[in-house]
């Protein structure tokens, strides 16, 4: 599967903490490929890197790795794509190898390997402004001489040396010749790299007494969990709170569009669909892209800052008292954002059975696509008194998260001892000098998020939401008759109540959630479509919407149909990246099975315990 | 004595590795070798585990479990300045 012209391929390899991404950034600007690999699941990221000749190479990101002998899904395409094994890819003609100027001492060995390939091979000394900071001197001739291979000096987040690597990269394409080296054992590759470095690397003092000072504070074992904490307040909280007035511009514009359309167009079958079906489906769930920027936001300063390393530590206790590591909680911390990047984020960690563990209970991390589902109710539900300095409507919404955790760690320990048991291979990670994030970075980050949500929104959502309309239009009932009692999605939904009323659900919500499949947040917007298609009006929008529920649900039927979204999978992007990233049918399955399981509990539970406490 | 029992800001240089030879690799990996100054960073809230070690120039959090594969000596006269010890 070659690609049009068939520009020569180069790799970009390096250590996970290397600057690699940052690197690849900026020698590729927005021009970035990111699908994925056949068979496998890891992302291939693909730049066009022009050359000083004119001319273009594609410039493959591999994922971050610390020697060509793979134990996580990620490192294994790194080794075959280098290897010239990966289906999909060309062979590389070169590799560029970044490594961290202020580590050249372990980092050369990944070099060393890389070199043993026979490729060519150009070593991006990255970083070097943090060698600078900590007062290292690097002779790169001398290294050049000692590696035999060029080496160019880059500062990666200021976009330095940027010409210099492509100048050097271009005369090692014309060459396919793949020399044939003796092959050193990691022993040997250790000791050599040393030795190169302490020949090369002059002054400093070890390990940046920047980071040493900031880790004195973030790694303090008291207020180190206490920092997280409060970081981790402020991300939700700044979910919430910066994001209300651009999701009020996104509702005023839907709303605006939708006035727009009954001026503009006659009444009919194709105005109701725009407004009812287009308009009401897909804004309810454009209007989360604030959310969803907001918490990637924090995750990408997160992880680009160094700190999230640190947040593995500290929640490295936690985690192992319900048989995972610390590694887990940085795709579940993804997951509060959306569970399939959490999902896919996942590929990092090495033992198999921690890794499948945190898959299965990734979707348990209340995702973005829930607030909307919970806001509607708790706004028609629970009165906006306060319990002491806090809002009991922020509580209840505090609880719906604590919840989910509560059942996701509880879930986790259970797995463990069954499906997933076995002893996990620990936690061992290599903390990165602190840094100030780039703001590219960020943004190329943010951007590539943003799109993957609006694509679905745009797809599958958008698909969701003209067939409930249709099975809610159709057929259209005889005059007198309720038109969602007589359409196919009333039928449909008359026969899913049945096994759904003992939980406290009515027929109404049976319609919902079906095309809540496609996605939580349809469930709104099923809503809405289900009471304005019965209310003639047209104009039940969201902020009705909440009135009209709280006018028609009982309580208790309120709390359990939170309660079920707490825990149901209801989401079959989540079953797809399963399917893919466990590669087979019998993970994604027993995930929904285990979580509809749950919500069905303890959606059951809530209703019957409110019922019996309310009268 | 193992690198997880240093006292915090005191050097040592790492003796032996001795763990299964997957373990062995990872560690060797990140920079552990015998000979390879070393120091204890940090220690976790509850029960001291995982621990944070410096390995030549990098940083490396690992557990205990895995930090008691590694024995070091403590080098004469490798007690630090007290502020930087701290």
């Amino acid at each position: 599967m070659s690609s049009v012209a068939a520009a020569p391929a180069v790799a970009l390899v390096g250590n996970p903490n290397a600057g690699k991404t940052s690197l690849f950034n900026a020698l590729t600007g927005a021009r970035q490929k990111v699908a994925n690999y056949p068979g496998v699941t890891v992302e291939r990221k693909v730049g066009v890197l022009r050359l000083p000749d004119g001319s273009s190479a594609d410039l493959i990101d591999l994922p971050g790795a610390y020697s060509l002998d793979p134990r996580s899904p990620d490192e294994m395409v790194t080794r075959d794509v280098l290897l010239g094994r990966q289906e999909g890819e060309a062979e590389p003609r070169a590799v560029i190898a970044v490594v961290d100027a202020t580590n050249l001492s372990n980092q050369l060995r990944f070099v060393l390997e890389l070199v043993q390939l026979g490729r060519p091979v150009v070593v991006a000394l990255n970083m070097m402004d943090l060698a600078q900071r900590d007062g290292l001197t690097i002779d790169r001739a001398a290294l050049e001489r000692e590696l035999g291979i060029p080496v160019v000096e880059t500062v990666a987040v200021r976009r330095r040396g940027l010409e210099g690597l492509a100048d050097t990269v271009l005369p090692l394409l014309g060459d396919a010749q793949k020399a044939s080296l003796p092959q050193l054992d990691t022993r040997a590759l250790q000791r050599r790299a040393r030795d190169i470095a302490n020949a090369v690397v002059s002054g400093g003092n070890q390990a940046g007494g920047f980071t040493r000072r900031l880790d004195r504070l973030f790694l303090h074992p008291l207020a180190g969990p206490l920092i997280l904490a409060a970081i981790l307040f402020l991300m939700f909280q700044a979910v919430f709170a910066w994001a209300s007035a651009p999701q009020d511009w996104i509702d005023g514009g839907i709303a605006a569009l939708q006035n727009l359309t009954v001026d503009l167009m006659p009444p009919g079958v194709i105005r109701d669909f725009i407004i009812e079906g287009l308009l009401a489906g897909v804004g309810a769930v454009i209007i989360f892209l604030p959310q969803i920027v907001i918490l990637f936001a924090f995750i990408l300063v997160l992880e680009q800052s160094g700190y999230m390393v640190r947040a593995a530590f500290l929640m490295d206790k936690l985690m192992a008292s319900v048989g995972l590591s610390g590694r887990s909680f940085i795709p579940l911390l993804s997951s509060f954002a959306c569970a399939i990047p959490g999902i896919m984020a996942t590929r990092t960690i090495a033992d198999p059975k921690d890794r499948m563990t945190t898959i299965m209970i990734a979707p348990l991390m209340t995702c973005s696509a829930r607030l909307p589902v919970y806001a509607v109710i708790i706004a028609a539900f629970i009165p906006s008194t306060n319990v002491g300095p806090f809002g009991l409507q922020g509580l209840v919404l505090f609880g719906l998260y604590a919840f989910g955790i509560v059942g996701a760690l509880v879930a986790a320990l259970a797995l463990r001892r069954t499906v997933t048991r076995g002893t996990g291979t620990g936690f061992m990670m290599e903390m990165p000098k602190y840094q100030v994030p780039a703001l590219r970075d960020l943004m190329i980050g943010i951007w590539q998020r943003a799109y993957a949500f609006l694509r679905r929104a745009g797809t599958i959502i958008l698909a969701a939401t003209v067939v409930l309309w249709l099975f809610a239009s159709y057929p259209v009932a005889p005059e007198g008759e309720s038109q969602v009692d007589y359409s196919l999605a009333g039928r449909i939904g008359s026969g899913i109540e049945t096994v759904v009323s003992p939980i406290g659900f009515n027929r109404d919500i049976a319609i919902a959630l079906v095309p809540a499949m496609a996605a939580r947040e349809v469930a709104v917007a099923a809503l809405g479509t289900v009471y304005a298609i019965d209310s003639e009006d047209e104009e039940v929008l969201e902020g009705q919407l909440a009135s009209r529920l709280g006018a028609s649900w009982s309580l208790p039927t309120a709390l359990a149909f939170l309660a079920w979204f707490v825990f149901a999978p209801q989401c079959i992007s989540t079953f797809a990246v399963t399917r893919r990233e466990t590669n087979s049918w019998r993970w994604p399955v027993f995930m929904f099975a285990y979580l509809f399981a749950m919500a069905y509990v303890g959606a059951g539970l809530t209703y019957w315990i409110a019922s019996a406490l309310l009268g | 004595m193992l690198i997880c029992d240093l006292r915090p800001g005191v050097r040592a240089v790492i003796d032996t590795i001795d763990a299964a030879p997957a373990d062995e690799k990872r560690l060797r990996e990140h920079g552990f070798d015998e000979g390879v100054e070393v120091e204890l960073l940090h220690r976790a809230a509850f029960g001291a585990d995982p621990v944070a070690v410096r390995v030549g120039n990098a940083s490396v959090a690992l557990r205990r479990s895995m930090a008691a594969h590694i024995t070091v000596s403590i080098r004469e006269g490798a007690e630090l300045t007290p502020q930087a010890a701290e």
